[in-house]
């Protein structure tokens, strides 16, 4: 398990540093771009990841790929952490920094799923909604999973929104065997 | 009673049509790690210490561990069908158990669910498991005594309701049967028995269950059971339940509790498994470090309230610590011993020597009771431990040779004899007015004339002469509540009488062994 408090340090730091020269937006795309890069070519991943070898060796890799592509910062960013070796938390710093700079421009992301895609109109009223009730800017990601079988679920961080047929059937399953429940407290 | 399957289709049919679910609102989190009985979750943000969370399989959980990202959580059931990235629900509820008289005469979980086969609680009230112990305005100190029934305690170590008595000692050295022959002796006394066992053999549980059942002790007693075979968190959550359970009689009810934990060794032993799984540091024979608050904050909600403030009302603790091969120095012992207003001592040589209760009176204290103690009992508890700490001083010496004055020989004698008669049959709780009058016989040296191995004949024939003849006696002991000059000289007058009869029948039997 990679610890997040690692990462958030790293992330922090960048976070206060993109914020002074008002770089924020821009250095969020940059990680967002290195942290897909990465995913998408596993050999560039493995190799920057891998200890053996020389952090000169990744430096140079790093100025090759990423140079003249991302802010000059992003660049010294990358070239701190080859330094000291937290190569396997680039993920999840740019994970964390996306957290950092949500937080401090009041948007959260909300996760929308159902079981047929569903039109552009509704996702954004749904997002106006959702927006409106948290009194802070919603982002919603529209997802489909036919498990949900109909309706929505929405989750907003750690609280989930179930007006679903799964969530209803799930209900109606634990009524009825109520009465037998394991460990269940009434 | 039978059910055609055909009603329960209609009944199910009729669940479904009415059934309304709307939207749910939930907390959830992912299960990233789950090792023997303990969870890491993610998310769970607004979790509260001691919650239940459930599992998506349905089995509940505590969250204990609140760290920056995760939380780990001890499991309450089988923990072998949740998978790392399951979700994890909160319940918005804190641990807590049922409460009030539908418990009582009940066997319990430590959630408040039946163990008896009998049908559900219903009970209204809830209690969380764990609540702060009362502050100190609105205790009083304790002055009413708990009988145990036993003479060896009551005389010597007593216990006043409110108090914390441990009870200490190897293993099969009658700890638990102390407890039951209390719990017996409080029928008619007005006090409410909680018994928690705790990582006891089951067999044992419905052994004691047995007895209380056939002296008629169930009608006042609660049962919590958490039996060897249950996890771990069953096992640390039983005394607060039944602490708990004891607290609603006391603040609500205003009775007298009498909780005996069953015992702490084995509690410590289920923390001590929790702390290792949620990875806290281990200390001193890898308990964590706060294994003292474990016990302190369970033994600090014993109480007797302040009759005016809080309309009386007392809990009274009785823990109880195996040691091995007694050594009371241990971590656990030394804590509760610490925590505890004095200890019983339980001995092993002592036990196998025939001395039951196997009582080591020396090491054995109770530093609250004396002042509970009923007048009558202190009268006579005086001299009787000065006789006994004589005979204690002489008895190593007097092994040694036989050469011995008859100032000696009169102290070992009586030091003999009134060990006797603080030997007591198991089920055999006797009341206090009889205590006080067998302990006075032999503190008075009424049975120092009387052969060691007869004493304990003497004194039950002579308790069952007082109660038949002179009933008068025990009366009169028993509603002043102490020896006035009136009742002793009575008391003097039934011995003699009851003597001239007894000492014909063992006379002669004296005389036919030499």
């Amino acid at each position: 398990m990679k610890n997040r408090t690692i990462a958030r340090r790293y992330a922090r730091g960048l976070f206060l540093l993109a914020r002074e020269h008002d770089l924020a937006e821009r250095i969020h795309q940059d990680l967002r771009a290195i942290v897909e890069a990465l995913e998408q070519n596993p050999r560039l991943r493995v190799t920057l990841e891998h200890p053996q070898v020389p952090p000169a060796r990744k430096r140079q890799l790093i100025e090759a790929v990423f140079g003249g592509r991302v802010s000059s910062y992003a660049l010294n960013f990358l070239r701190l952490v080859v330094r000291k070796r937290r190569e396997p938390y680039l993920a999840l710093i740019a994970e964390e920094f996306g957290r950092i700079y949500d937080e401090a421009r009041g948007v959260r992301h909300a996760r929308l799923t159902s079981a047929v895609p569903l039109p552009g109109e509704l996702v954004e009223r749904t997002a106006r909604e959702l927006s409106r009730a948290l009194g802070v800017d919603v982002r919603v990601h529209a997802e489909v999973d036919p498990d949900v079988i109909g309706g929505l679920v929405v989750q907003v961080g750690d609280r989930r929104i179930d007006a679903s047929l799964r969530g209803r059937l799930r209900a109606l399953r634990q009524r009825l065997a109520a009465g037998r429940t394991q460990m269940g407290v009434s | 009673m039978s059910i055609r399957p055909e009603e329960i289709s209609a009944l199910i049919k009729q669940q479904i049509e009415s059934f309304e679910a709307g939207v749910q609102l939930d907390d959830v989190g992912t299960v990233i790690q789950i090792a023997d009985g303990a969870a890491r979750v993610y998310g769970l943000e607004s979790v509260m210490a001691m919650e239940l969370v459930q599992f998506s399989n349905g089995v509940y959980g505590m969250a204990m561990d609140l760290a920056e990202d995760t939380v780990g959580v001890v499991i309450l059931g089988p923990y072998t069908g949740i998978k790392e990235g399951d979700e994890v629900r909160r319940t918005g509820r804190i641990v807590q158990v049922p409460v009030g008289p539908e418990l009582l005469g009940r066997v319990v979980n430590p959630l408040g669910q039946p163990l008896d086969g009998g049908p559900e609680i219903k009970a209204t009230r809830f209690r969380p498991i764990e609540s702060p112990a009362p502050g100190v305005i609105y205790r009083q100190s304790v002055n009413e005594p708990l009988q145990t029934g036993w003479k060896a305690i009551d005389s010597m170590i007593p216990i006043g309701r409110g108090q914390r008595e441990l009870i200490i000692g190897d293993r099969q050295t009658g700890k638990t049967s102390l407890i039951v022959d209390t719990i017996i002796n409080q029928k008619d006394q007005n006090v409410i028995c909680i018994y928690v066992a705790i990582g006891q053999k089951a067999s044992t549980v419905a052994g004691v269950v047995e007895t209380l059942k056939k002296y008629g002790a169930m009608d006042y007693t609660v049962v919590v059971s958490a039996t060897a075979s249950e996890p771990a968190p069953l096992l640390y959550i039983a005394p607060y339940a039944g602490c708990a359970i004891g607290e609603y009689f006391m603040y609500e009810e205003h009775r007298d509790v009498l909780v005996a934990y069953d015992d702490l060794t084995k509690h410590a032993w289920a923390y001590r498994e929790l702390a290792l799984l949620l990875r806290r540091p281990p200390g001193r024979e890898a308990y964590p470090g706060d294994v003292f608050y474990l016990h302190s904050r369970l033994l600090e909600r014993a109480a007797r309230l302040h009759d005016e403030l809080m309309g009386g009302g007392s809990l009274t603790a009785l823990p109880v610590i195996e040691t091995q091969a007694g050594d009371i120095s241990a971590y656990i012992p030394t804590n509760v011993i610490s925590i505890t207003d004095g200890q019983i001592f339980l001995e092993a040589d002592l036990f196998y020597s025939g001395i039951r209760p196997a009582i080591d009176v020396g090491r054995s204290v109770s530093r609250v009771g004396s002042s509970a103690q009923t007048k009558a009992m202190k009268q006579v508890a005086r001299s009787l431990r000065l006789d006994l700490a004589q005979y204690r001083e002489l008895a190593a010496f007097a092994q040694f040779g036989s050469d011995l004055d008859k100032a000696t020989q009169a102290r070992l004698a009586r030091g003999q004899r009134v060990t006797e008669i603080l030997k007591q049959d198991e089920r055999q709780p006797m009341p206090m007015e009889e205590q006080v009058c067998a302990i006075y016989l032999g503190i008075h040296g009424y049975v120092d004339d009387i052969p060691v191995e007869q004493v304990r004949a003497f004194e039950s024939q002579f308790l069952r002469y007082l109660r038949t003849s002179r009933p008068e006696i025990l009366e009169s002991i028993r509603s002043n509540r102490e020896i006035t000059a009136d009742n002793e000289e009575a008391l003097k007058s039934a011995i003699a009488e009851f003597k001239r009869t007894f000492g014909g029948g063992s006379g002669a039997s004296a005389q036919a062994a030499s």
